[in-house]
């Protein structure tokens, strides 16, 4: 039997996490939590296979209990289930160690699945947060991208943006024209993109 | 005795060698003195030449500054120039102060209130309005008379409305002062051609004298009411900028009160729409009867909540919204009022509340929130054999001090600091349903509406003390 413990403001949201998992052969609730000071003072006794945790709660945060509990516990499982989908609770949640994160929309339907693939080594994620990593992760390749391109590259391609013909950058520069075109297709594949035009919306959306 | 002649002549080669020497010392002197004069006079032409010119504009508009001040420059000093010859020789130099003053008349309207920055702006209104002067009287009474000058100043005065520009002020000040001078002194023998003058019988003077005071003193006051015209200006600037940092700070609170009031209704609602969607995926046969009534429960709960919610806004919405009414209110019979509304739902509780005989002058409706809500809460969160509350009146110097006592399980030391943040769920103990987060945020907002202010003074396991303080004037005083 794993052993799962809830922390939440809500008392309807331990209520109906209690109703979802009692259900269950596998999964023992051992406590459920109105704060995170509660939990923190009582985590040591209760020691949880995992615990079910919102972000938002008074006094201590569920960032700061988990960062609070990882830094004893190395091993303990945390899985947030929140209505916040912002970049900066997420991430910062991730960074403290958490195994999960889900919304509380869509994951009522899903939480047991989710609670046995924490515990299988698994990190369940609503999609629209698995999309919102992956995103942070192509952006962050795509920021790289453009830190591989020369001070001089970047000039170019600032030009370029700019709308400036080959010729008139070659002038603005002080160089010949085929120094210009020499230095385009390394920019270009730097950014990994095949045309001038590819570049320019790289480099304005990044 | 006979003085030798060697001896005799010592002193006068001496005395001769003295005054070469001190002619050239003073001639030394005086070329320093000019050369002093000459640095001082292009400094003031450098620095008024680079009036206005900004390093981060580009080289080609820094020179058409510096082109522009030049030519305001020039077209200032031959202006003074011309005019004070036209005064003083003969017509034909009329013409040159005319011709100018078509040069200037096609100048300054083009740039006036152009570019702020140049210096051609800034002497523009009052060149332009000199020379405009200079013109229609040289038309009209095919001389310049004295009192145009000083029309002139006043004209000026009307486009002043800085600091800076009144220095300019002060420069036609000068410069019609200068005309007056030389038209009434003794400058007359030495300009024989000045024609003005000489029609001039002492009564004139005096009555010139008073027409330029009376000038002089209207510039003044239009110097001084322009003056008012920018402070109360900058006033409103700066109640402008002020207001707009309200408003951002406005916008950050109900950015703050929108995200949580959403994230409180979501939970509950998110759990109903769970439990609906549970029961309507299984048959009723597939779920136990416990269980189906568990969902139902759920439901029921997430429902209510949603609505004590909506009703909670509601509430904090009016609270925000109303007008600040004040009118005489019987403390005492309030407070008894509020006291028989909340105690059946406490059977058991006491609420003591001292009597106090006068009447104030309050807002009734906020005050009644403030206080109905620190007894509900005080007899809500308590476990005492004997819930209690007790209330303590003091009136001090225009201030009515309320203090609300209760023998509660109080508050935890963390929440203190965020209880009177919008929903700020208090978990005093399991045994206590958490209420919206709403009601102390409204109680404070209530009392900010009042001009007062309500805060914690102690908490702990004992109980609670709040303090309430509002302006009040006493119904007598009214």
């Amino acid at each position: 039997m794993k052993k799962v413990c809830i922390v939440d403001d809500q008392q309807i949201s331990l209520d109906a996490v209690s109703i979802i998992l009692e259900k269950s052969v596998d999964i023992v609730i051992v406590g459920k939590f109105v704060s995170a000071e509660l939990l923190i003072s009582q985590y040591d006794t209760i020691k949880p296979d995992l615990t079910i945790i919102d972000l938002d709660l008074p006094g201590v945060s569920g960032i700061e209990a988990i960062m609070i509990l990882k830094s004893t516990y190395y091993q303990a499982k945390f899985l947030v289930l929140t209505n916040y989908n912002d970049d900066n609770r997420l991430f910062n949640a991730l960074r403290a160690g958490a195994d999960g994160y889900l919304l509380k929309r869509d994951s009522y339907m899903n939480l047991e699945s989710a609670i046995t693939s924490i515990l299988d080594g698994g990190a369940p994620m609503t999609p629209e947060i698995a999309r919102k990593v992956i995103s942070y992760f192509q952006k962050k390749n795509e920021l790289d991208n453009f830190q591989s391109l020369t001070e001089k590259e970047m000039v170019i391609l600032q030009y370029l943006v700019d709308g400036y013909l080959y010729k008139e950058i070659a002038a603005k520069l002080s160089v010949t024209i085929d120094a210009i075109k020499k230095h385009t297709p390394n920019i270009y594949q730097k950014l990994q993109v095949r045309s001038r035009s590819e570049a320019i919306k790289k480099y304005l959306s990044r | 005795m006979k003085i030798p002649l060697a001896q005799q002549s010592k002193p006068l080669k001496q005395q001769s060698l003295q005054f070469c020497a001190n002619y050239f010392i003073v001639l030394f002197k005086l070329k320093n003195i000019a050369n002093h004069f000459t640095y001082q006079f292009n400094r003031i032409i450098l620095y008024y030449a680079f009036k206005g010119v900004d390093n981060e504009l580009d080289d080609s508009k820094q020179r058409y500054i510096i082109y522009l001040n030049l030519i305001a420059i020039v077209t200032l000093l031959v202006n003074i120039i011309s005019t004070i010859v036209f005064l003083c020789v003969n017509e034909f130099l009329a013409a040159l102060a005319m011709w100018i003053g078509g040069f200037g008349i096609l100048i300054w309207p083009f740039y006036l209130n152009r570019n702020g920055l140049t210096l051609a702006s800034r002497i523009g209104y009052i060149l332009y309005t000199n020379i405009v002067i200079i013109i229609v009287s040289c038309i009209f009474s095919h001389q310049s008379v004295l009192e145009n000058y000083f029309l002139c100043i006043t004209v000026n005065s009307n486009f002043i409305y800085t600091s800076k520009e009144r220095k300019w002020l002060l420069l036609s000040i000068f410069f019609s002062l200068l005309c007056f001078i030389i038209e009434s002194t003794s400058l007359q023998n030495l300009l024989p051609n000045l024609n003005l003058i000489n029609n001039f019988e002492q009564g004139d003077k005096i009555i010139l004298f008073g027409v330029i005071m009376t000038v002089v003193l209207d510039v003044l006051a239009a110097v001084y009411i322009n003056s008012l015209r920018e402070r109360s200006l900058l006033e409103k600037q700066k109640q402008l900028e002020e207001a707009q940092k309200l408003v951002l700070v406005q916008n950050d609170d109900l950015k703050t009160f929108s995200i949580a009031a959403s994230h409180s209704m979501q939970t509950p609602l998110h759990i109903s729409s769970f439990c609906l969607k549970k029961i309507k995926e299984n048959e009723p046969a597939n779920l136990s009867d416990t269980e189906y009534e568990k969902y139902l429960s759920l439901i029921d709960t997430g429902l209510s909540q949603v609505e004590q919610l909506v009703s909670g806004l509601f509430s904090y919405n009016r609270i925000i919204n109303l007008e600040n009414e004040i009118t005489p209110l019987d403390i005492s019979k309030e407070v008894n009022r509020i006291q028989k509304s909340i105690t059946p739902l406490y059977p058991n509780s006491i609420i003591i509340t001292p009597f106090f005989e006068q009447k104030i002058m309050v807002n009734k409706m906020l005050f009644t929130i403030i206080i109905q809500n620190l007894i509900d809460n005080g007899l809500k969160y308590n476990c005492s054999d004997i819930p209690e509350v007790k209330l303590d009146f003091t009136l001090n110097k225009g201030w009515l001090d309320i203090l609300v006592k209760d023998n509660g399980v109080g508050i935890p030391e963390v929440y203190v600091d965020r209880i009177f943040m919008p929903f700020t769920r208090i978990q005093s103990g399991a045994e206590f349903r958490a209420g919206n987060g709403l009601g102390l945020a409204g109680a404070k907002r209530a009392a900010e509406r009042m001009g007062g202010n309500l805060m914690c003074l102690k908490s702990n396991q004992h109980g609670t003390v709040f303090k309430l303080s509002i302006p009040v004037i006493l119904e007598n005083q009214n």
